[in-house]
């Protein structure tokens, strides 16, 4: 693969290089575009998708011939508490088995049985589903990664930042990229964008996400103008380490810890007590306030979660344990790695941010309301809906990776047939001094305190559990954080400045902060995994609808949207089968 | 040495400006074991903010994203434990040429 120096020109630039980005790189060289694939930090080892888990859902009715992938666009949209735009939701069922067959040919290896894919059940599919990554997200990726260096049309472009996108006459001519090895902000003419940078779980205290998951990505789509849907549904994962810092952000996977057929674990309150109902795990958003009932009425751990214990499994103690070094052998060593043994005293876990649901808005060509601006995978937000199963994260970022390759592809070679006009100038000097500006300072504020301060606003008041005073309270702290962003300093040095690019991420942080806030302001009701304490019911009379956020230079509006309805009539809230 | 104190020898060394590397001392508080990683992050957040080196990925030690040799040895950075009391030589991965201090382009 050739080495890069001076990057100019591309027809379509995928900015991201996790699943979605890796599979839209991939589609958009197969249609004979050449491209550009940016990425934070190494391909395969950054972003968010190395660490997602072993399921990725197909209706490949290998283990079961009786699923469909009509059975699987119903899931979808029963799971999604029926905020799914239903063309999206019926593509991803249509396509994920042909995506699967994709990932195989480029080399991600899948467990297999007598020679069919093995499929297991996770919760909210009705048949088993859910194809067996070997190595996860990580696995997933080595496959993406051989691809994307075989194929030519390719040039990959690591320990890179985006900063901001530019617009002509309204469509997309090219991007602001801060080369992080060289300290060098680089223009890029393209045709053709596709943002693929993940979900924005950083924005709190706690999550499972690498810490540059900020959400800077979506960002670079509102504020030229790109249409934001659904950004108050966080999705928790229910058990992820809590202490010590050690552990904190490890998935501890509670469908094997706490499943009857599996570890049979239990969860123990600050106080030595159980507080689910006896038997497996609920549903995952049942567990999620289970466990911040607990940490808020005061019967919480002392680092603020609460314990996983092992010896109390019905199966006892050795049986428990053979069962996690089966299953979760990474997980097990990396623990005990740091000194934590789950066989020999309890963990002290905690929900954490885990996943984003909503993001751009696209169309089922991941076209945004942007010209020539796409989006794919965790950035786009009408996929999933209010909720979605294990599984189906993957599945959307092989779906609409390949859709958004294929789309961008497609618009460049049509549409934009002669290279756009380079931004204009003055707009071009005033992002350089922009971005050079936080290096050149004596004297300032570190991009971490204002990271603290946001993270605390945001899980002090947009976390689990939300109300219209605590959200207007976040609104006026957000905007006083603001006023501080001139006073923002990096370190001064121009090679791999990581405090260079927290200050970048800082900034659009914040604005995305903003945008969660407004849309949680903005839906009176509660679904799924957006909680409003001041409107608790699920209320299908009025809000089978999107909540959409637009930026217009000089503040943000909020409206709402139907959600597209195609294949399943939703008759006053009920799914039709 | 106090048994609350974890002492880092850091490789620093920037190829566009410094004729060579040199190793820089720091003094991490740690009541608990930490990793290698966690190191890294203490001094970056605390002590000096210029330290170049790759912060968590996975999570799970599978990624190698932090891959730098830990005294000496090639190692996930992230999935070494540093006791209290106990000092550290934080050194860059030999995997792929040198950035700056700690981060190599990785392959």
């Amino acid at each position: 693969m050739p080495e890069i120096n001076q990057i100019r020109q591309t027809d379509v630039l995928v900015i991201g290089a996790g699943g979605a980005g890796a599979r839209a790189a991939i589609a958009a060289a197969e249609a004979g575009a050449q491209v550009i694939l940016t990425s934070k930090g190494p391909l395969a080892r950054s972003g968010i998708t190395p660490l997602a888990q072993w399921s990725l859902e197909a209706a490949m009715a290998h283990e079961n011939p009786a699923d469909s992938t009509r059975q699987h666009f119903l899931d979808i949209v029963r799971e999604g508490r029926n905020l799914c735009d239903q063309n999206l939701a019926e593509v991803m069922a249509a396509e994920a088995p042909q995506r699967v067959l994709d990932l195989e040919r480029y080399g991600t290896r899948f467990r297999k049985k007598d020679g069919k894919f093995l499929q297991l059940t996770t919760p909210g599919q009705t048949y088993p589903r859910s194809v067996f990554l070997e190595g996860g997200g990580y696995g997933m990726m080595l496959g993406l990664k051989k691809e994307v260096q075989r194929q030519n049309r390719i040039k990959l472009w690591e320990d890179v930042c985006v900063t901001r996108l530019f617009l002509r006459e309204g469509r997309v001519t090219g991007a602001s990229v801060l080369d992080l090895r060289k300290g060098e902000l680089i223009y890029v003419q393209a045709k053709s964008i596709i943002l693929a940078t993940g979900g924005n779980e950083e924005l709190w205290p706690v999550s499972d996400c690498p810490p540059e998951s900020v959400g800077d990505g979506l960002w670079l789509a509102a504020e030229i103008g790109a249409e934001m849907v659904d950004m108050e549904m966080l999705l928790y994962y229910p058990l992820v380490g809590n202490w010590p810092l050690s552990i904190r952000g490890t998935i501890v996977p509670y469908e094997i810890v706490l499943e009857p057929t599996q570890c049979y674990g239990k969860l123990v309150n600050g106080l030595g007590e159980e507080f689910l109902p006896p038997g497996g795990p609920p549903a995952r958003d049942v567990i999620i306030a289970a466990i911040f009932r607990e940490i808020r009425e005061g019967r919480g751990t002392p680092h603020g979660g609460i314990y996983l214990d092992l010896a109390r499994s019905p199966k006892g103690i050795e049986e428990a344990g053979h069962i996690m070094s089966a299953m979760l052998p990474s997980v097990l060593q990396y623990l005990r790695n740091a000194g934590v043994n789950p066989l020999g005293a309890p963990v002290e876990v905690a929900p954490a941010a885990h996943y984003t649901l909503g993001g751009v808005r696209i169309d089922e060509r991941c076209r945004t309301s942007v010209p020539g601006l796409f989006a794919a995978g965790e950035t786009a937000g009408n996929v999933q809906g209010a909720n979605r199963s294990s599984g189906n994260a993957l599945c959307e970022t092989q779906v609409f990776g390949a859709r958004a390759g294929e789309a961008a592809a497609c618009y460049a070679g049509e549409t934009a047939a002669d290279m756009p006009e380079v931004a204009g100038e003055a707009a071009w000097e005033a992002e350089k001094e922009r971005v050079y500006a936080y290096i050149n300072k004596k004297e300032g504020i570190r991009p971490q305190e204002i990271k603290q301060q946001v993270k605390s606003i945001m899980g002090q008041a947009v976390g689990f559990g939300r109300t219209k005073q605590g959200l207007e309270d976040a609104l006026q702290k957000l905007a006083e954080l603001t006023g501080q962003m001139d006073r923002l300093k990096a370190a001064s040095v121009l090679a791999y400045n990581r405090e260079w690019l927290e200050a970048v991420e800082v900034e659009a942080m914040v604005k995305v902060a903003k945008i969660v806030t407004l849309a949680a302001l903005t839906r009176e009701e509660s679904r799924g995994h957006h909680y409003r304490l001041d409107f608790p019911e699920r209320d299908d009379c009025n809000w089978l609808k999107h909540t959409v956020i637009t930026w217009d230079g000089w503040e943000f509006t909020a409206k709402t949207v139907p959600v597209i309805v195609t294949g399943i009539p939703l008759n006053g809230g009920e799914v039709a089968e | 040495m106090s048994a609350s104190l974890i002492t880092a020898r850091v490789f620093r060394f920037n190829p566009e400006v410094d004729s060579a590397g040199r190793y820089e001392e720091y003094r991490v508080p740690a009541d608990s074991p930490m990793s290698a990683l966690e190191i890294a992050r203490y001094i970056y957040r605390n002590i000096d903010a210029s330290l170049a080196f790759r912060d968590h990925n996975c999570y799970i030690g599978v990624c190698s994203c932090c891959l730098m040799r830990v005294n000496g040895k090639e190692a996930r950075a992230c999935s070494v434990s540093v006791r209290p009391g106990e000092s550290v030589c934080l050194e860059p991965s030999k995997a792929g040429p040198i950035v700056r201090d700690l981060v190599v382009v990785m392959r």
